[in-house]
């Protein structure tokens, strides 16, 4: 069970074998989707937020290249400002996850003992919980904003990285490298920083690249159910919200966030797999 | 065997009392003593001396500790307190939005699990075929995309292009027979079990074709065993036990996809009730919503651990 939980979602085991051609694509498609969320400030688009009431619903046209929302503003600045602030808010919720999973993952499997049997409670605890239920919770009581809610998905998603790398950490430590490492007297710094780090390097960016994949749908729904990224703001979630007025009329202003999410968390997801595949010994 | 199975049930059960104890402490100290219930109750333009009063009616200037005990004695003995915004009590809300939800999740669960079963099947006796190529390339799309955008796109397709199906809402079934609630039922319950039926069939997928490598299924074969006795008597059995305790797990994206798919087809369920407590602050409808979810989880996974060890002959010692 404990080993189900720990890579998250089962993996394929030669379902993409081969596809060598499709890691690619989806690795291309999520650095061009960062690179434009680095750049869309100085991209030249129209105000993301500014309403053109008397253009609502416009189809594609050389002023607006996606036509404009219900609301009659520019769908393609909205998507691209869109993406930045949700890739933004799932990478804040990674950095968390990482900086509390990590250190604690490596300690636990590198001392076990006491160590590893209190941090293992308490990661059992935290993931008893639907990360989007404690996320509404969160709301209810403090109404923090899309970045404190990201900090809270950061630590309900540690203890995923805490199991990959304490279970990545336990098979690195027997190998002989590590026994030569310690033999040669290097310090238990020297030891987790320059030889446990690298080998356990690999697992754990995939269970990161899977991650960041949830990350964004999360913040696609609880931004969608509108108590993350606050209206007017424009995030992949929030564009999603009140959409379904709109299928009928424009199905496009739905259609076209609604396929940039899915790809992106497809693209993150088939990153994941293959690289677990790549890297799974025995 | 069965003593055994039943002894495993009560020691797994008592090891969910402290997980539950911790998961509604920290969120009764979250919502009670950092929320503040008091203001919400009172109202925005009411003076601090107003709030402070209705602090003090309510209980609330007692230390936290000794408030969170009064609510799980309570809790205990099925009182959940009463709504914030004199909606009733806590347990009479609950029960008047559990049906639909329940309803939902049934209907998506059991269409997955068949569906997840009878595809993991032909694709993982015969790994590598067209047919396990194109489901595998379709599973890895049915859990990429968030089954709420898969609920926008059914409606798109069934109810305003084919008119096959409304497109939300919810009928009592008692009220309007079976056919007309299945009718509204079919769209929602279909965007749930998507991700979920992807999930689980590479699951049994992937364990059918490790079992398939056991030296025993060679043995079964070289005495006679037909491939149909082979599938069913032998590896099937051995390849579930993995799968079940997926299907537990799932139950968590089980609760969130709910949550979601509920507002996308404006079903008035569990989900609808956690949003208009969270916007409204009903903090006592959030922290028993909180407590059934966690409970719901953890007898999801003990139930389906029991079902994998009662498959798996070899966990079961000696018995």
């Amino acid at each position: 069970m404990t080993e189900v939980v720990a890579t998250g979602r089962p993996r394929s085991t030669g379902i993409l074998a081969g596809l060598g051609v499709t890691r690619a694509l989806a690795l291309g498609f999520v650095l061009v989707c960062l690179a434009v969320a680095v750049a869309v400030p100085f991209l030249p688009l129209g105000e993301p937020n500014r309403q053109h009431l008397g253009d609502t619903l416009a189809s594609y046209s050389a002023e607006h290249l996606l036509g404009t929302d219900q609301l009659g503003r520019d769908l393609l600045a909205r998507l691209l400002w869109g993406t930045r602030t949700s890739l933004f808010a799932a990478l804040t919720a990674i950095a968390v996850a990482t900086a509390v999973g990590l250190p604690f993952g490596m300690l636990a499997g590198y001392r076990r003992g006491w160590v590893e049997a209190a941090t293992g409670r308490v990661a059992d605890v935290i993931l008893t919980v639907p990360a989007l239920v404690l996320l509404l919770t969160v709301h209810a009581a403090l109404r923090s904003g899309i970045t404190g809610q990201m900090v809270t998905l950061g630590v309900v998603f540690a203890p995923r990285i805490y199991r990959v790398v304490r279970t990545e950490t336990v098979k690195v430590a027997t190998l002989p490298y590590l026994m030569a490492g310690r033999m040669s007297g290097c310090s238990h710094t020297r030891i987790l920083l320059r030889y446990l780090l690298p080998g356990i390097r690999a697992q754990s960016l995939v269970q990161v690249s899977y991650l960041l994949g949830l990350s964004l749908l999360i913040e696609a729904g609880i931004s969608f159910l509108g108590v993350g990224v606050e209206s007017p703001n424009a995030s992949l979630g929030t564009m999603l919200s009140g959409a379904a007025a709109m299928l009928a009329s424009a199905p496009r202003v739905v259609l076209i966030p609604a396929a940039v999410l899915s790809l992106l968390i497809l693209s993150l997801n088939v990153i994941g797999d293959i690289e677990s595949k790549g890297e799974r010994r025995g | 065997m069965l003593t055994l199975i039943l002894r495993q049930a009560a020691l797994r059960a008592l090891a969910a009392v402290p997980t539950l104890v911790v998961v509604t402490a920290c969120t009764y100290v979250m919502l009670f003593a950092i929320g503040d219930p008091a203001a919400v109750v009172a109202g925005e333009s009411a003076t601090p001396q107003q709030v402070a009063q209705v602090r003090h009616s309510l209980g609330l200037d007692r230390p936290v500790i000794a408030q969170y005990l009064d609510w799980l004695g309570n809790a205990v003995r099925g009182d959940f307190g009463a709504s914030l915004h004199n909606r009733g009590t806590v347990l009479d809300l609950i029960g008047q939005y559990l049906p639909p939800t329940l309803l939902l999740s049934f209907l998506a669960l059991t269409a997955a699990v068949l569906a997840s079963v009878l595809m993991g099947s032909a694709v993982g006796s015969r790994p590598g075929g067209p047919v396990d190529r194109g489901l595998g390339a379709v599973a890895v799309l049915g859990i990429a995309v968030p089954n709420f955008l898969v609920g926008y796109v059914l409606i798109l397709v069934f109810s305003l292009w084919f008119r096959w199906f409304p497109a939300g809402g919810y009928r009592d079934p008692a009220e309007v027979g079976w056919a007309t609630a299945l009718q509204f039922l079919t769209l929602p319950a279909a965007s749930l079990a998507l991700g979920l039926m992807c999930v689980q069939m590479r699951t049994f997928r992937a364990s059918l074709i490790k079992e398939y490598e056991g030296d025993y299924v060679r043995t079964a074969r070289m005495k006679g065993v037909s491939p149909g006795g082979v599938f069913f008597r032998h590896v099937a059995r051995n390849a579930a036990a993995p799968w079940v305790t997926v299907i537990g797990l799932e139950v968590g994206v089980l609760i969130t996809g709910a949550l979601l798919v509920e507002s996308v087809f404006a079903i008035p369920g569990i989900g609808t009730l956690t949003l208009e407590a969270v916007q409204g602050q009903d903090f006592p409808v959030v922290q028993a919503l909180v407590a059934l979810c966690a409970l719901v989880i953890l007898a999801a996974n003990l139930v389906t651990d029991l079902i994998a060890l009662w498959l798996n002959p070899a966990s079961r010692g000696l018995s």
